[in-house]
């Protein structure tokens, strides 16, 4: 038992040697990577100040151009949606983009399967790349309580995302699009799936809790927010959002609901896919939401940097 | 405890300190030698308990009707023989019957009454089912047969024959062991064994890699693919298809390795479950390859009573069909899942009418046969993946009529690529040991080649794994 022992105790000891030298490599490759999800992301978490974030999960993504809300309403915009992550990823970005700068507005799309539905948590593998920030830590260890052990690990730590940022790594991008990703190319009807869309789901306490948290600080800090539900092809029962829409009515938030908008049922060159608009559709959608968030500013006597150049 | 958590690997040390703990006592004979038995049936309940306590009075009912059928069995009471086997055999299964085919006979019962216009409205039940109820049901049902036809004793030391049935390693997802085989390792002396703990631990990361690298990282494309199985073209269900069986070897055969090994690092030889069964060349070998636990359970007390093949040969060719619909019906309480198992029986039934298994192939004819029968093992496991009759059948005729050109890869090449690499992997460890080396990187003698390999597994599982303790695919059975 005792040479069985101190093998696995050898083994143990080289696989930490080479975790600590990996987590050095892949630290150094995600800082100095050009891929494009690492690098809007860095530049969501450490070096954001634009008046006006996008956040959200893919919809959020490829559903709104920050360059139409700024030519719109003369503020800057970033869109700092991540692809199949939610609320609880979301909150732990504004609380790293919040320690440098208060946003003057946040436009959250919401979307049930990430944002509401038990089963999906986020799996941290953005969160976890910030994980030794206390901010990200907190949260991390509230929803997984287990995940700050298994994040000892720095190979863990980069999970499946070392190819991406290792493969991207001699790539050159640049943030001209602002974190706006859009889906090309038109939806082809042949191909939607029989289900419906959005069926019922298992509500997830923790995420409502973490919305409630992410309006409470919004408002503290004077950032205005709006619940945004973006369009969808096929017909979604609206209930499923009852949490938002209550949460919204209570703390005063506006909600901007286009989800069943007959505008675009039906409109297959406006959509990628049941769920995603494409770049098309995206202008069309983020034109009509700068002019509602205008609208809106305005009737509440609150300037745009239009209407300020205006007078 | 499931083996692919957090939870076994921090607790499972702890387990084996105290178990070899316990263990050393005994040996000194500080302490009985049957503490090791209570401390291993003990953590085997706690273990099963934290699933749902009331799992636990199941096993224990399975348990006890057995236990107490096979005493009543002992030979100094011949009469009635019969009658107390049947006793043991539907009491025992009782609980299998209830939990897991109510709901699936009172629902087949009522589509069939609706179908002749009768309207039947019988209340169904809400129960989950007790988790590896089918492996123990059956692990103690065997029992009880071995008895009947005296291949075994009937056990008198309730507290062995509890631990029998119990035996956490094996209660989830198997294998399901032979009373013969697993009892008088449960009643003998063990003593701590290094290099058997150490081959356990081989299988542990081996399992590891099958599962969690292997078999979640294909379950991440087949599940997206699946999702929206009916707008995908021909080529892609039939890639899916093709991954799909890798999966669920991936997923069950790295369950078994974690299993044993897990039995092994406790001093237990449990029965090896899986042979490279894809490198089969026709469907009754492939089930002497496959899930070997299970198909020895059915030749032995399903196959074997029926008459096997000493009855001429259509009532074998019966007795085959019979065999793989108990199999099917075993898997899941879904027609889908009797179609898979009639359609093995009906593959069976063709290779025994048409001699092919008594033939045997080399060369290049033995890789046809291996492609032919890989191929008709996958059609069949798409009946065992999809939720319904229909579903399957959309699947399978569009990849005949609907076959397309283009592949969807579901905009995930990063994990296809690690699918890639951990499959060629699988093959290349699978032919080398298929063709006889001794060649093992796991088990070189060079010490160097030997902690490289062991640091490779880890690093992949870390690096590639899908590491949110994703549930193994037999633990719904």
């Amino acid at each position: 038992m005792k040479k069985l022992i101190i093998r696995l105790l050898v083994l143990v000891a080289i696989v930490v040697v080479i975790d600590r030298v990996a987590g050095f490599v892949l630290s150094y490759i995600a800082k100095n990577t050009q891929e494009r999800e690492m690098l809007e992301y860095k530049h969501t978490c450490d070096h954001v100040t634009d008046d006006i974030l996008l956040m959200g999960s893919s919809r959020c993504k490829t559903h709104y151009d920050p360059k139409i809300f700024e030519d719109s309403l003369g503020f800057s915009c970033f869109n700092c949606g991540v692809m199949g992550e939610g609320i609880i990823t979301h909150y732990g970005l504004y609380q790293l983009i919040r320690k440098r700068y208060t946003p003057k507005i946040i436009l959250f799309d919401v979307y049930a399967l990430f944002d509401l539905q038990e089963e999906t948590r986020s799996q941290f593998d953005v969160l976890k790349l910030y994980s030794d920030r206390k901010e990200v830590a907190d949260i991390i260890k509230e929803v997984d309580p287990l995940e700050p052990n298994k994040l000892q690990s720095q190979m863990y730590r980069y999970n499946y995302q070392w190819i991406k940022l290792l493969a991207k790594f001699f790539q050159k991008y640049d943030l001209r699009d602002k974190g706006y990703s859009p889906y090309i190319g038109d939806l082809d009807p042949n191909k939607l799936p029989t289900s419906k869309a959005e069926s019922p789901i298992v509500y997830d306490s923790l995420k409502i809790d973490y919305f409630r948290r992410f309006v409470r600080e919004c408002k503290e800090s004077g950032t205005q927010l709006y619940f945004c539900l973006s369009p969808y092809y096929l017909d979604v029962d609206e209930t499923i959002y009852a949490p938002i829409f209550e949460l919204a009515e209570k703390e005063g938030i506006p909600v901007i609901n286009h989800l069943n908008d007959s505008f675009y049922k039906g409109r297959t060159d406006l959509f990628h896919d049941e769920r995603h608009l494409n770049d098309k559709g995206a202008h069309v959608y983020s034109a009509q939401m700068a002019h509602i968030i205008k609208t809106q500013l305005q009737t509440q006597g609150l300037p745009t940097a239009n209407h300020q150049q205006h007078n | 405890m499931v083996f692919n958590s957090f939870q076994f690997l921090w607790l499972f040390p702890l387990i084996w300190l105290v178990y070899y703990g316990v263990q050393k006592l005994a040996g000194r004979k500080l302490i009985p030698t049957r503490t090791t038995n209570y401390l291993l049936l003990v953590l085997s309940y706690l273990l099963y308990l934290q699933f749902n306590p009331a799992y636990a009075l199941v096993l224990l009912w399975v348990t006890l009707s057995t236990y107490l059928s096979a005493l009543a069995l002992r030979p100094h009471n011949p009469k009635h023989r019969k009658l107390y086997l049947s006793l043991g055999i539907i009491v025992g299964v009782a609980p299998l019957l209830v939990f897991k085919y109510y709901n699936f006979i009172l629902s087949s019962i009522t589509d069939a009454a609706h179908y002749f216009g009768i309207e039947i409205g019988m209340p169904g039940l809400n129960w989950a089912v007790p988790l590896g109820i089918s492996f123990f049901s059956f692990q103690a049902i065997g029992y009880v047969c071995d008895v009947y036809h005296k291949r075994i004793e009937a056990e008198t030391n309730l507290w062995d024959y509890m631990l029998f049935v119990a035996f956490f390693p094996q209660i989830l997802s198997g294998p399901i062991s032979k009373a013969a085989s697993l009892l008088p390792q449960i009643k003998g002396e063990r003593t701590f064994d290094a290099h058997k703990a150490e081959q356990g631990l081989k299988y542990i990361l081996w399992g590891y890699f099958l599962k969690i690298v292997l078999a979640d990282r294909i379950g991440v494309y087949v599940d997206t693919i699946y999702a929206q199985y009916s707008v995908q073209n021909g080529i892609t269900c039939l890639l899916t298809s093709i991954l799909y069986s890798f999966q669920i070897y991936g997923d069950f055969a790295g369950y078994s390795l974690m299993a044993i090994g897990t039995g092994k690092v406790l001093g237990f030889d449990l029965i090896n479950n899986f042979n490279r069964p894809y490198l089969s060349a026709s469907v009754t070998e492939f089930w002497r390859r496959w899930h070997i636990s299970l198909s020895l359970w059915l030749k032995d007390y399903i196959y074997i009573p029926l008459g096997g093949s000493r009855k001429g040969e259509g009532r074998t060719y019966l007795n085959i069909i019979i065999t793989f619909l108990v199999s099917g019906i075993w898997h899941g309480a879904n027609w889908t899942f009797v179609v898979w198992g009639l359609l093995h029986g009906i593959f069976q039934t063709i290779e025994k009418a048409l001699r092919l298994q008594s033939v045997s192939a080399k060369g290049f004819v033995r890789w046809i046969r291996i492609a032919f029968t890989f191929m008709l093992v996958t059609f069949a496991w798409i009946f065992f993946r999809m939720p319904t009759l229909e579903s399957a059948w959309t699947v399978i005729s569009k990849i005949f009529t609907q076959f397309g050109r283009e592949i969807n890869w579901a905009s995930a090449s990063i994990n296809q690529a690690i699918v890639f690499v951990a499959l060629l992997i699988l093959a290349l460890k699978s032919l080398v040991e298929e063709k006889g080396s001794k060649v093992s990187l796991i088990n070189h003698k060079n010490i160097v080649v030997r902690y490289s390999t062991y640091v490779f597994l880890i690093a992949m599982i870390l690096l590639c794994g899908v590491l949110n303790s994703s549930s193994f695919i037999y633990a719904n059975f």
